[in-house]
């Protein structure tokens, strides 16, 4: 097992700076998923971590050596491409041990790595097949296979599902999550499917245009969004954002709604945010009315949608609920839920938060 | 529609027909003695191969055919080797001014072969590579066609392949060789057809720089049976002409099957 550890890690091409700045260890045997909207800069990270393309400044290291001038073979580390990069002329055997010989394994210890990798993949009754021969989430495991069975201790993927129905990829997540428990390898996996970084990752990397907006474990990432950028991203259907100002009363929305957030701030100006599955039916006390635009009954849960400042919101009531366009519905969110971001969409802190939580534990 | 296709067969039969006659109608006289020829017979009335026994007694054809082959086998062989590894490099190694240098390949596509032919002989003379196999193929080893066609179709080849066999600690020769090579079967044997029959079929080149029958290409061995006594027994000549067609003709139809397997190879890859 192996630690990454990027230091000040920037990439320039040409006079364009794609990657800025970027800090973060990456520990040994996590699952660390890099997360982003196209664009981002996730692939360039993923690859210069993985010595394909060159580093402009900064330091990376791994296991805490200075690898910026290694090359890839001398890094240790698997890769698993997008198109997944296959050797379309070998069979499914030669592919996954193609390349075994630079690690000085003979014939027979070859065969027997990529029998056992074959086996860990259910591969084994596909190995005299070409690629073209096998399905897509065949393909994906061949590519898999080729990764563990180097053995390398680090492991790099981009985007490995995005070519994957959306039955198959919930099955690959769980089986690519469970390889890399088993084999204690430490992971770095590039999506800009958030949903895939939530249920798969120790921790998070949120980047935009090269900047890393928060790293953390996928909750804290959801709870907790160090900025606007993060609320929005994470989650589905997003944090429901509206820029309130403060009033005596509270905090106004431009429609004159009043929110109650638990924050302690001087700001004039800020963001309001809220989780549509914060937003309840209320029972006694009511947040705000809200006038509805539009109603999904998705079966285990409905979804409102309806206007708040000039935003559209968007509520989530678990089970299906009998309502129609146009209704006003009561509804309720606790204070200790709502986040505020200030005028930079930075994150404000709630009020003492510790100290509310040990609170109602006595009460 | 069918009386469409019909005439565009019965045109296609008859341009075949006016392209192959030359040939049939030599490959007839090669049949014929030397008579017949003379009595303008189209087809032979006694067929026998007299004649290419004659062609092989009485002039040195079988060595013709021998430089011949050689030379075109040490063309191909070169050409091919040159242009897929400048190709390799072009598309997969990362060096200072390659478009620049890719251009200047392709520039040399615009000068015309004659052009270079005087400085070429003298190179070849000061090496002392007149009469020799070395003199008729070397200066044709460096192939800025054949370094384009290849370019292209490696381009094909995803990077990514690259960079995982990089990643593998795969080295650059056993990527060449284990994956670039044998995915671009196809436009590699277009391309050595291509080299053998150019070779096979020139003419200048070895004019100039041989002058022994031992030295001489079966292109030039034919030439000087003009001046032979041979020249006026036609159906000698003749016999020696199918000798020389043969070998294109086999080379195109197993080339041809070749590449409709690799065309078809590809479509459902
Ligand atoms: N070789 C290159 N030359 C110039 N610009 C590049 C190069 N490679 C990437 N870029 C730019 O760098 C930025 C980041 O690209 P990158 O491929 O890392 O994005 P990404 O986050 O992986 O996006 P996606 O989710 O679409 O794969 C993009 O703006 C891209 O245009
Ligand atoms: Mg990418």
């Amino acid at each position: 097992m192996k630690s990454i550890q990027l230091q000040q890690l920037t990439k320039s091409f040409g006079e364009t700076e794609v990657i800025r700045g970027i800090d973060v260890t990456i520990e040994a045997g996590e699952f660390f998923a890099l997360v982003g909207p196209s664009g981002c800069g996730k692939s360039t990270m993923l690859r210069m971590i993985a010595g394909l393309e060159s580093i402009t400044s900064g330091t990376l290291r791994i296991d805490g050596v200075a690898a910026n001038g290694m090359k890839p073979s001398e890094r240790h580390l698997s890769m698993v491409f997008q198109n997944y990069a296959l050797y379309p002329h070998m069979t499914v055997e030669k592919n996954i041990t193609f390349g075994l010989h630079t690690k000085g394994l003979t014939k027979l210890e070859q065969r027997e790595r990529c029998l056992q990798a074959a086996e860990t993949l259910g591969l084994t009754d596909y190995l005299k097949r070409k690629p073209r021969e096998l399905s897509g989430g065949q393909r994906q495991r061949v590519a898999l296979a080729r990764a563990i069975v180097t053995e390398a201790p680090i492991c790099l993927m981009d985007e490995p599902l995005s070519n994957l129905d959306a039955k198959l990829r919930a099955k690959m997540r769980s089986e690519i999550r469970q390889l890399q428990r088993k084999l204690g390898l430490t992971m770095i996996y590039v999506t800009h499917d958030q949903v895939e970084a939530m249920t798969m990752a120790d921790r998070i990397m949120l980047l935009n245009e090269g900047e890393v907006q928060q790293v953390g474990k996928p909750l804290d990432l959801y709870n907790k969004p160090a900025n606007t950028f993060v609320a929005s991203f994470i989650g589905s259907p997003p944090m429901n954002l509206v820029e309130v100002t403060r009033q005596e009363k509270g905090w106004m929305a431009s429609d004159g709604r009043i929110f109650h957030p638990n924050a302690l701030t001087e700001v004039p100006q800020a963001t309001l945010g809220v989780r549509p599955e914060q937003i309840k039916p209320a029972d006694e006390d009511v947040t705000f009315y809200a006038e509805l635009k539009n109603i999904e009954v998705l079966g285990t849960e409905t979804i409102l949608a309806f206007d708040v400042g000039g935003n559209e919101w968007l509520a989530k009531w678990p089970g299906q609920w009998p309502l129609t366009v146009g209704e006003k519905v009561a509804c309720y969110v606790d204070p200790k839920q709502m986040s505020l971001f200030d005028t930079n969409g930075h994150r404000i802190e709630p009020r003492q938060p510790k100290l509310f939580e040990a609170l109602e534990v006595f009460q | 529609m069918r009386l469409r296709n019909v005439g565009v067969y019965v045109l296609l039969v008859l341009s075949a027909v006016v392209m192959l006659f030359p040939i049939a109608y030599a490959f007839s006289i090669s049949l014929m003695d030397g008579k017949e020829v003379l009595q303008g017979h189209l087809l032979p009335r006694e067929p026998s191969f007299e004649n290419y026994v004659a062609a092989f007694e009485r002039i040195p054809m079988m060595t013709y055919l021998l430089n011949s082959l050689i030379v075109a086998l040490l063309v191909m062989i070169g050409q091919v080797v040159l242009s897929s590894l400048a190709a390799f490099a072009f598309v997969f190694i990362d060096f200072k001014g390659k478009g620049l240098i890719f251009m200047l390949f392709l520039a040399t596509m615009m000068v015309p072969w004659e052009a270079t032919m005087v400085p070429n002989f003298l190179t070849i003379q000061s090496l002392g590579w007149l009469n020799s196999v070395w003199g008729l193929s070397v200066p044709f080893f460096a192939l800025a066609f054949g370094t384009f066609l290849l370019r292209q179709q490696f381009k094909t080849i995803p990077y990514e392949m690259y960079e995982a066999s990089q990643i593998a600690g795969i080295s650059r020769f056993r990527f060449f060789w284990n994956v670039v090579l044998p995915v671009s079967k196809t436009p590699l044997v277009t391309l050595s057809v291509y080299s053998f029959l150019t070779t096979w079929n020139m003419y200048l080149w070895p004019l100039l720089v041989t002058n022994t029958e031992q030295a001489r290409t079966v292109q030039i061995g034919i030439k000087q049976m003009q001046s032979n006594e041979v020249a006026s027994d036609w159906g000698v000549v003749m016999a020696a002409v199918i000798l020389i067609i043969i070998p294109t003709l086999v080379l195109l139809f197993a080339g041809q099957k070749h590449l409709q397997e690799g065309l078809t190879q590809g479509a459902i890859k």
